[in-house]
């Protein structure tokens, strides 16, 4: 497998004041594609900086990352974009479905604008919720909610699924299901996912645990047999 | 505690400039335009009459037929209420320059300043004259003549007569720059001479006139001293010495008749009796001539009777002396600025209701964003156990600062600048001194507490409904308003075929309800107001070329004396039919009457044309709508459009023409004519002479001309004048010209209102579309992140307000419709109407500037949804 991100010395720092926050502090790693890769570690740790980074929602203030030997950390705002729309699917911790669009057209709203987007319906139901297209967020639970919104990352068919505490705001059953759906398309596409947790029992089903602690990265933890997730327990 | 709310509230301040700024400038400027444009009419009228005042404009100007002797104004001065009088000389004269002329009114200045000068001019530059051959004029701006101080100006008297029989010297010298309150108006009235309209105007010592009577005595009442020109008050008050000089002229006027009768019979009988005398020397001689000179002396005499048969005649047809007692409303430049003033008013009463309007509006959405993001807030504040009272008092002590500072700098606005540049949009027309700016503070306290209490209303309301929420689900944040299927959706033919995102834009519209009228509401106002600009700019500044090009068909006037002789009146035909372009003429008869229907009664002028027939090739006479043509019948009379709604007549009617105190005529309306300027009553000579039992005289010839040039119509008029009983000659395009001039001073009245509509639009769109953002910032950040370019973006976002804007435009033509209608109709003057029609352009260019001004909305609001942060706006949780 070839290296698809590679991250070297990225920096991140906030002024407040007089005092700076290295929010992320000279971190290196590197994802392999149609990894599965879980970014763990404390709160205020820096994993969100650095998933917003590598995303193109946010530009790093020093050092370089390489994605699919592209250097992304030069790209300006509007190819920065570009990439997000065509290369980046992103889940969130609350979701963040447009609140007036129903299941299918908060996925619509992804597909309307990139070339090689998936029938919004078929991922629909891939994700289980072909009877829930024409719902408003506010008619669905919490997680399917959460599979409206990785439906809506992954129909855009992007070559990388960026997931911040996916299953955050999910009680456990749900939250497993939600991983359980991350970790077969990365199986079945071959897609490079990345998923952020506090929650470290998890880790074993990722193929790479990167730990980070204080804006640096403690350690990078390569899993040669991944456990699905119906074996985990926690 | 008052000490950390005031904190709090400045703190709340300046974290949301741009709400308190929207609030604050929407109440500034509704307020601004509210006392600016009722500020406007009292300060013209106010200006003037301090003007009038300083100056001692007469109040009435006796003018006679005869002129006025010693006799007249000793009799005059006799009457009781009169504080000056002034006798006076003026004539009308012509000044040349190489090609053009221009009629002069020549009046004279008194030598000594007392209570009795009145009409004083005001010295702009140099002085008065002091002796004889130097006079003052108008500050000019004639073409090709320029006349400055030190210009030698020489008269002539326009017609076959010697201007010297009338003044001492024709050469005067310019030593003066004078303004004279008689004309204040740059329309100075007609003129018998030259090409019929007075240019300017010159003042020269009384002692260069030689006529040897005064041709006018100016009156100033001393009832009126403390009255103001244009109201009321001013007219009753002058009624009782306008009656009492009314009686002293028809005393006069009798006296005058037979004195100059005796007077005519005294030299008669001088010659009658030179004549006998001769006669009688003749027979007694008669025996010493030859028979041929008996023959030449015979003929002599027969030709003498004749000559004293002729005076004789001339003496029983001594017209008969008329006096007219005149009042300031004859005067050209003192009516049409009350006019104008009043134009202003009757916009006034419209307008700031649209204002008003949309300023609680804005209160109510601004405040009740507010409220809404302060909704933990007000729960934290509720749970520490403030009273609901003193958790309302921070958005009211907000919205009532927004108000009182946005109030205090829409009065100062209101007071000076607003009527300044209204008012500086007739300042082409009329000379007057700066305009005075009368501060009226009852007028401003009360707009400010109305401002006040509408906008700390509004933040009670809408704190209220908030307040009345228990503590903890306040402190829950409210969930975004739920996603609903919307009704186009069962419309699956339309649905089907809309684009998605055009889905997601028409599913957002209806999701905001309150939104969607506020924005539909406040743009409407904006259109509605451009449009009310536009209709005025069309209805008035038509009005020339309706009456002047399509109703009036001919291009010439000729008025001419009544009672001319036959000799006459085919002499002045053979000159008509000589003008180069000739092509054919109409005689009319013209003159005053009064007609009534119930107790409604109104002057107009009567028109009798010669041939029926001819009639509408002269003057169209047609209904306005339909452009159906009416036949002047004998079976009754046509009344032009706006004189039968002041009467209250319709088709059908009987109405009566009064002639003289008792008598009346009963005669049926057959057709009401488009007609915009004066009152006209048509009816066919048969008729007249049924009615009137005499075949009516024409005074009045109107010319078909073909090709009529500019630079001809001069000799052309100056031709026609030297005819004997010509009195005046006016052409159509002069007249045409004359009313393109008011419409400068409409084209500001549609700047202010352009301008205003899109301060208007500015507002309302800005405050919507900046909470719309703010409200939706999330959904916007995560289009964002799905990488939606910035221009994609920004249309998700304002497709919404296109369509607002073109929904609010289209209702906002419906209502300018009919505000339109009704400004124009209040602010029409007596003898005119104005234009009744919209032209289409009209609609289109107030649906494009409503665009144009959302689109800079747009683009102002267009950084503040680049600037979303993604990554702030999705980290707070929903
Ligand atoms: N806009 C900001 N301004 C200042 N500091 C910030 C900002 N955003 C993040 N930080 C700081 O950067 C650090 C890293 O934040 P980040 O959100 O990446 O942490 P995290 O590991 O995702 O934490 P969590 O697990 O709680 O989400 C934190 O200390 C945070 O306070
Ligand atoms: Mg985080």
């Amino acid at each position: 497998m070839s290296t698809f991100i590679d991250f070297s010395d990225i920096k991140k720092t906030y002024k407040l004041g007089d005092i700076e926050i290295h929010a992320v502090n000279g971190v290196n790693f590197s994802i392999e594609k149609g990894e599965f890769a879980i970014i763990a570690g404390a709160s205020g740790a820096g994993k969100s900086t650095v998933l917003n980074i590598l995303g193109g929602m946010d530009t790093a203030d020093g050092g370089k990352f390489y994605v699919d030997g592209i250097e992304i950390s030069k790209f300006n705002q509007k190819e920065l974009t570009t990439y997000r729309r065509n290369d980046i699917g992103f889940v969130f911790q609350f979701y963040n479905l447009v609140p007036n669009l129903n299941s299918l057209e908060n996925v619509e709203l992804a597909t309307e604008i990139c070339k090689n987007s998936f029938d919004p319906k078929i991922i629909l139901e891939q994700v289980g919720l072909s009877d829930r297209l024409y719902n408003f967020p506010s008619q669905l639970s919490g997680g399917e909610q959460q599979r409206v919104s990785i439906a809506r990352a992954l129909a855009k068919n992007p070559k990388l699924l960026l997931c911040d505490e996916p299953t955050g705001a999910l009680d456990d059953i749900t939250g497993k299901a939600i991983l359980k759906l991350l970790q077969d398309t990365c199986r079945s596409t071959g897609m490079t996912v990345i998923v952020i947790t506090h929650n470290l029992a998890i880790t074993p089903m990722a193929d790479k645990v990167i730990k980070m602690k204080n804006g640096k990265v403690e350690s990078i933890t390569i899993n040669e047999t991944p456990t699905p997730v119906e074996r985990i327990e926690w | 505690m008052g000490k950390t709310l005031f904190k709090d509230i400045f703190r709340e301040i300046k974290k949301s400039f741009s709400r308190f700024l929207a609030i604050l400038a929407i109440i500034a400027i509704s307020i601004a335009f509210f006392v600016g444009i009722n500020m406007t009419c009292p300060d013209m009228k106010i200006t003037a009459d301090k003007y009038y005042k300083d100056n001692k404009l007469m109040d009435f100007h006796l003018v006679s037929s005869v002129g006025f002797n010693k006799d007249d104004i000793d009799s005059i001065k006799k009457v009781s209420g009169i504080s000056g009088i002034m006798p006076s000389y003026s004539i009308d004269a012509m000044i040349y320059s190489e090609d053009t002329s221009y009629v002069v009114k020549v009046h004279s200045l008194p030598n000594i300043i007392n209570e009795n000068y009145i009409n004083r001019v005001s010295l702009l530059s140099g002085r008065l004259p002091e002796k004889s051959g130097e006079c003052v004029i108008e500050k000019n701006n004639l073409e090709n003549i320029n006349l400055l101080i030190g210009t030698k100006i020489k008269l002539t008297s326009g017609n076959s007569s010697n201007i010297l029989d009338n003044i001492t010297t024709n050469e005067f010298i310019v030593v003066g720059i004078v303004q004279s309150p008689l004309y204040i108006s740059k329309e100075k009235g007609t003129s018998a001479i030259g090409n019929g309209k007075v240019s300017t105007y010159m003042f020269i010592p009384e002692s260069d006139f030689k006529l040897p009577v005064y041709n006018g005595i100016y009156i100033t009442s001393s009832d009126v001293q403390e009255s103001f020109a244009f109201t009321n008050d001013y007219d009753l008050k002058i009624d009782s010495l306008r009656k009492s000089l009314e009686n002293v002229a028809i005393e006069r006027s009798n006296i005058r008749y037979n004195e100059i009768k005796s007077e005519s019979i005294k030299l008669l009988q001088i010659k009658e009796n030179e004549f006998k005398k001769m006669q009688e020397s003749f027979n007694a001689s008669a025996k010493y001539l030859t028979n041929d000179q008996k023959k030449d002396i015979l003929l002599n005499f027969t030709n003498a009777e004749k000559v004293i048969q002729d005076a004789k005649n001339e003496i029983n047809s001594i017209p008969k002396v008329i006096w007219h007692v005149l009042d300031r409303n004859t005067n050209i430049g003192y009516v049409d600025y009350g006019n104008a003033a009043d134009r202003m008013d009757a916009i006034s009463k419209v307008f700031p209701i649209i204002f008003v309007i949309v300023a609680i509006l804005v209160c109510f959405t601004s405040i009740g964003r507010l409220v809404d993001e302060q909704r933990s807030y007000i729960g934290i504040m509720k749970a520490l156990g403030y009273s609901k009272r003193f958790i309302v008092l921070k958005y009211l002590i907000y919205a009532s600062l927004a108000s009182l500072t946005g109030g205090i700098i829409g009065i100062l606005i209101g007071f000076t600048l607003f009527p300044s540049f209204l008012a500086n949009a007739y300042s082409a027309l009329y000379t007057l001194p700066k305009l005075i700016l009368k501060v009226d503070s009852t007028f401003a306290i009360l707009v400010m507490i109305v401002a006040v209490l509408v906008t700390s209303s509004s933040a009670v309301i809408v704190c209220y409904e908030t307040l009345m929420q228990n503590a903890s689900s306040l402190m829950i944040a409210k969930a975004p308003k739920p996603g609903k299927t919307i009704l186009l959706e069962r419309i699956p033919f339309i649905w089907r075929r809309l684009k998605f995102t055009h889905k997601v834009t028409a599913r957002n519209l209806f999701r905001y309800k309150s939104r969607f009228f506020m924005t539909v509401i406040g743009i409407a106002g904006c259109s509605a107001l451009l449009l009310v600009g536009f209709a005025l700019k069309d209805s008035i500044g038509t009005i020339g070329i309706k009456q002047f090009g399509e109703i009036y068909k001919y291009q010439m006037t000729i008025n001419i004396n009544d009672n001319l002789s036959k000799d006459e009146n085919v002499n002045i035909a053979n000159t008509i039919s000589n003008i180069p372009n000739y092509e054919s003429k109409l005689n009319l008869l013209s003159k005053s009457i009064n007609i009534r229907l119930g107790s409604k009664e109104s002057n107009c002028n009567i028109i009798v044309p010669e041939d029926i027939n001819a009639i509408n090739s002269y003057i169209a006479l047609h209904d306005r709508v339909s452009q159906k043509e009416y036949e002047l019948t004998d079976v009754g009379v046509i009344l032009t459009e706006k004189l039968s709604n002041k009467i209250g007549a319709k088709i059908g009617d009987e109405i009566y023409i009064k002639n003289g105190e008792s008598e009346e005529y009963k005669v049926k309306l057959i057709g009401i004519t488009e007609n915009y300027l004066l009152h006209y009553l048509y009816m066919s000579p048969s008729l007249y002479e049924k009615l009137y039992k005499i075949k009516p005289a024409y005074n009045q010839i109107d010319v078909k001309l073909t090709n009529l040039e500019n630079d001809k119509k001069y000799s052309i008029s100056k031709n026609i004048v030297s005819s004997k009983g010509v009195a005046s000659v006016s052409f159509s395009d002069d007249m045409l010209e004359k009313f393109s001039e008011t419409i400068d001073s409409v084209n500001s009245a549609v700047l202010i209102l352009i301008v205003s509509a899109a301060l208007l639009s500015f507002i309302v769109l800005y405050t919507l579309t900046n909470i719309n953002i703010s409200e939706r910032m999330r959904e916007i950040a995560t289009i964002k992140v799905l990488g939606f370019y910035e221009k994609e973006v920004s249309n998700y976002v304002y497709r919404e307000n296109l369509i607002l804007t073109l929904i609010g435009s289209l209702f906002g033509l419906l209502l300018g419709f009919y505000l339109a209608k009704f400004v124009i109709i209040t602010s029409e003057v007596e003898i005119l109407m104005f234009g009744r029609d919209i032209y289409l352009i009209s609609y289109i260019i107030s649906v494009i500037l409503t665009l144009i001004f959302s689109w800079f909305v747009n683009i102002v609001l267009l950084k503040k949804i680049k600037n979303i942060n993604m990554v702030e706006a999705l980290k707070t949780v929903e």
